[in-house]
């Protein structure tokens, strides 16, 4: 007990203040969460665990997905396997829902992330990143929707991104996958309305994560990009809050939309 | 008068944390048959009185560094309802005057987002369907249904807290899924 009471001290202070103005309670309810061992979808699958749900956390990391998973290990289940293997995925949610009950909801934050210039563009990587950022995340939707596995008014969160709103130079492969998720979630959302289920995307600024930090590395980050931010660069747990209402009750008149959570980037010049 | 209320209310309990603009006004203006006053109107309260309401609030005197402020727009904005171009374009011009201002103030690190909602039941709405009869294809196009006050409500809330202190300029469909069927 002391050591989870240290834990939770930890997931709180490892990220800038948390507004307390805001608090959600999923007791009792239960979510797929991708992309778990890092960035955007390891802290959406602590904040669900905090507020009370259980989380099947998928991650490829097992290392880092333990971490996760010590914070809460009463409520966040791991499921190491990559999100393009779909027999995989397929029993670990069958495991889940067979012990646990049905979901009622699931987040795509898997990503991968390449430079693609239409010059030199690896072609096994671009579609590495189609695969996984947009295919497994189709994929995810399916299966978390089936009836044996979905509870009735689910809701569905693709993390997208703004570059699919800009289309950043360098890039299409990633503007591609995650214009993509967008039209889809438009498409799906009059699929699955029948069973009052919801399906929305984010799309995200420059979010400060592992991902993006290499990235910078790698080719450095501009100033230019940072100053867009109008609001500066972003925290994960400017998305995850934002996830979190669009999964909770509060938001069941929400479907098919894309919400631009970017520090201002699309509308400065 | 409203620069008088706020004073008042600034004076005896401090700046302002945020502002909500919820007030708005709809009729009917056919373009073959619209009337001026009444196009006008619609324009007045809905935009004019967000600007205005806007510019006051933006005052340092007024509110707060990093207050936040939300603005009800409607779907009306992007689909641009028949006999009713009056009341989308008060809409669409509050969103793209939201963008402007967004952009004004984040040196405040004050932040300004819209709700654009579908077809909520309220006092507002029963008026319009009076007025222009009853369409059973809008309703439907709502694959949830028609909303309730509270569906706009919690986004609006969500948006003032400071878990949205990373949005800005943006404008957030609460639609029941009505602009993508």
């Amino acid at each position: 007990m002391g050591y989870r009471k240290f834990a939770i001290l930890l997931v709180v202070t490892e990220h800038k203040n948390m507004s307390q103005e805001v608090s959600f309670t999923f007791k009792e309810k239960n979510y797929i969460v991708t992309g778990a061992s890092s960035g955007i979808g390891r802290q959406i699958a602590l904040e669900l665990a905090k507020a009370g749900g259980r989380v099947l956390a998928v991650g490829r990391d097992s290392g880092r997905l333990e971490k996760t998973m010590s914070y809460f290990p009463s409520q966040i289940i791991p499921a190491k396997t990559d999100v393009r293997d779909y027999q995989a995925m397929e029993s670990y949610i069958g495991a889940f829902t067979k012990k646990f009950g049905k979901v009622n909801g699931a987040v795509h934050a898997a990503g991968s992330l390449y430079i693609t210039p239409l010059r030199k563009y690896q072609e096994e990587e671009a579609r590495e990143l189609m695969d996984v950022s947009f295919w497994s995340g189709i994929k995810l939707i399916q299966l978390a929707s089936k009836k044996v596995y979905a509870a009735p008014e689910s809701s569905y969160v693709l993390i997208s991104s703004v570059c699919a709103h800009k289309g950043e130079a360098a890039q299409f492969a990633l503007n591609a996958a995650k214009a993509s998720l967008q039209v889809s979630a438009r498409t799906l959302a009059k699929e699955l309305y029948r069973q009052r289920s919801r399906i929305n995307t984010i799309s995200p600024g420059l979010i400060l994560t592992g991902l993006t930090e290499h990235d910078f590395d790698e080719r450095g980050i501009s100033e230019s990009v940072k100053e867009k931010h109008l609001l500066g660069l972003g925290q994960v747990e400017d998305v995850s809050g934002l996830t979190l209402y669009l999964l909770s009750d509060r938001a069941r008149w929400i479907t098919g939309q894309d919400f631009v959570v970017d520090g201002g980037y699309l509308v400065s010049d | 008068m409203l620069e008088e209320t706020l004073w008042e209310f600034v004076q005896s309990h401090g700046k302002f944390h945020g502002s909500v603009y919820a007030a708005g006004i709809t009729g009917a203006t056919p373009l073959l048959s619209y009337s001026e006053e009444v196009g006008r109107g619609i324009m007045d309260t809905n935009f004019w009185g967000y600007v205005h309401f806007m510019q006051l609030l933006s005052r340092k005197k007024y509110s707060h560094n990093g207050s936040s402020h939300v603005a009800v727009a409607s779907v009306a904005a992007q689909t641009g309802e028949a006999g009713n171009f009056a009341y989308s374009a008060s809409k669409a011009a509050m969103v793209t005057a939201a963008r402007s201002f967004a952009k004004e103030l984040h040196r405040r690190k004050c932040r300004v987002n819209t709700v654009s909602p579908g077809f909520v039941k309220t006092a507002l709405t029963e008026g319009y369907f009076e007025e222009r009869g009853f369409s059973e294809k809008t309703v439907e196009r709502h694959l949830l249904g028609l909303g309730e006050a509270e569906n706009v409500s919690g986004i609006i809330s969500f948006l003032l807290s400071g878990r949205a202190e990373w949005i800005t300029g943006t404008d957030f469909a609460v639609d029941g899924g009505y602009s993508v069927s």
